[in-house]
């Protein structure tokens, strides 16, 4: 685990014109409305990616008058603003922004020596959503990205996927991998009535890969997840191992902590999965004062690789202080425990599902009965009226 | 099954006739005489009335094949386009009948698809009821539309 800090770059720089211009979008959907509360305004929009070097990316947002939150396939990000002392949006002093980025997947050696890549800036087809269900906002989105030979050494400094090419990217497609990243929050934790933003409030976020088409069985993959604080915004991140603090906070600013959980689970083709060990490096430095941005490379290790699925699910967790919690911190409703959770939903499934078509067989015999009993009035069999009605 | 109500029965289509669409020989139609309308008083006389042309309409086009294939008018989709009301309608009599074993199913292939899909015909508790609504209304090929 290492922490540096390091110099500064210009936001459009670091994140690319589509995440501005997602940025722009969000600021402009969140400031639309007027202050109110327990007010859900679902507002989506399926181009909120906008695009990216002439790729045309598919988005989905939402936002109520104090949270404005998108997610972009083609940047495979996901941002959002809100809002604290009760006051206007947008507001440099006291509206809060904050942004995340996964700049690219990669599959690196033992040794630490990246071999392929893919990167989700440039997207082979995109799709994302957003469902709301009471104060549970859930955005998502999946998209296939090509793969490609690289060779490099990833290092703390390297900022964003512009240090893509520096890797020796091959131009050969060796195949493709499927990424989804997914949002859920609950909104009402963020719609505090004056002041502060609640100390629990918490966005849970999952990252997902399929089909990585391995280079060998003995490497693992990893992410680089890019994450800004803009307008005001501080934050913090805490690794497993350590804890990587700006103390350029002052009072009442919020922190934005992104707890790294220690485990992901993978999956084997042949079926049985396995729990991989969570290793984080990180660089931690200013993009434009106040803003501040971190740059993390998160891989999956002590597993054999050749899984063909990894998901991950790391939290954000929105305080006044720095945040250190346990990898899945009490937060909304759908901190669930997956397992016994598919189980219960399966057997609900199976009970409901066989009373189910009992109760339907049930139904159609007695309404096909009268069908026929219908019929034998009409051609005189029976005397008396067709039946009731259905 | 009613001889003259047997597939191929019909020469030449005519009013009341519907032509299937991948030009098979077509199939008459038959609609209840409106002396029936007055038997069917209660609130599931349109369900009556449209299980009472299924039926038939199942009689005149047979079972599946020997060889496996069956007509696309034997599917819920052909069946309703056939009788000119909608699948869903279609979908609603046949569960019900299915049911209570007047109708059977089977999944076949047809012309003009590319999977095999469900068609249906009547079972032989169905195909006697069949005969006696044919009787009933003296049903020949003649008759149809």
């Amino acid at each position: 685990m290492s922490a540096k800090l390091t110099g500064r770059e210009s936001l459009s720089r670091k994140v690319g014109p589509g995440v501005v211009l997602a940025l722009a979008i969000l600021i402009l959907v969140a400031s639309a409305g007027p202050s109110e509360h327990a007010k859900l305004v679902v507002r989506t929009t399926s181009n909120l990616g906008a695009g990216y070097n002439g790729v045309s990316c598919t988005g989905a947002g939402w936002n109520n008058s104090h949270l404005s939150v998108g997610i972009g396939s083609c940047q495979a990000a996901f941002g959002g603003q809100y809002e604290v002392n009760n006051s206007a949006i947008p507001n440099e002093t006291n509206g809060y922004n904050f942004s995340f980025f996964v700049d690219w997947v990669g599959e690196f050696t033992p040794s630490g020596q990246l071999v392929r890549l893919a990167s989700p800036l440039a997207p082979v087809s995109g799709r994302a959503n957003s469902t709301v269900r009471g104060d549970e906002v859930n955005l998502s989105m999946s998209q296939v990205l090509n793969v490609t030979n690289a060779s490099g050494e990833w290092t703390p400094n390297d900022t964003w996927a512009g240090r893509g090419p520096q890797w020796n990217v091959s131009n050969e497609t060796i195949g493709t991998t499927v990424f989804g990243m997914g949002v859920q929050l609950n909104v009402s934790q963020f719609a505090t009535a004056n002041s502060t933003v609640n100390a629990s409030s918490s966005v849970k976020f999952d990252v997902g890969l399929s089909g990585w088409p391995w280079a060998a069985q003995t490497d693992r993959l990893g992410f680089v997840l890019d994450s800004l604080g803009a307008w005001g915004s501080y934050f913090t991140f805490n690794a497993t191992s350590s804890t990587l603090a700006d103390n350029w906070n002052t009072t009442n600013r919020t922190f934005i902590s992104v707890v790294f959980g220690g485990d992901a689970r993978v999956t084997y083709p042949s079926g049985p999965g396995a729990v991989a060990n969570v290793t984080e490096q990180a660089g931690l430095f200013a993009a434009g004062i106040p803003n501040r941005e971190a740059v993390v490379l998160v891989a999956f290790g002590n597993v054999s690789g050749n899984y063909s699925q990894v998901a991950y699910d790391p939290w954000i967790v929105f305080s006044l202080i720095p945040t250190t919690l346990p990898s899945h911190p009490p937060g909304p409703s759908f901190s669930w425990d997956w397992p016994a959770v598919l189980i219960a939903a399966t057997a609900v499934l199976l009970i409901g599902g066989i009373t189910g078509q009992v109760v339907r067989q049930v139904r159609l015999r007695r309404q096909g009965e009268e069908l026929v009993r219908g019929m034998r009035v009409a051609i005189g069999e029976e005397p008396g009226s067709t039946g009731r009605a259905r | 099954m009613a001889a003259p109500l047997s597939r191929g029965n019909v020469a030449e289509p005519g009013p009341g006739y519907a032509v299937p669409g991948d030009g098979s020989t077509p199939v008459p139609v038959w609609e209840p005489p409106p002396s029936v309308d007055t038997r069917l008083t209660g609130a599931n006389a349109d369900s009556v009335r449209l299980a009472l042309r299924v039926v038939v309409q199942l009689d005149r086009l047979g079972p599946p094949g020997p060889d496996g294939s069956a007509r696309p008018e034997a599917t819920q989709d052909g069946l309703a386009t056939t009788l000119g009301v909608t699948q869903g309608a279609v979908s609603k009599v046949i569960a019900r009948l299915i049911a209570v074993n007047v109708v059977a199913q089977e999944r076949r292939h047809v012309r003009g698809r590319d999977r095999r899909v469900r068609v249906y015909y009547l079972s032989p508790e169905g195909e006697g009821l069949a005969h006696r609504i044919e009787e009933r209304f003296g049903l020949s090929a003649r008759t149809f539309g």
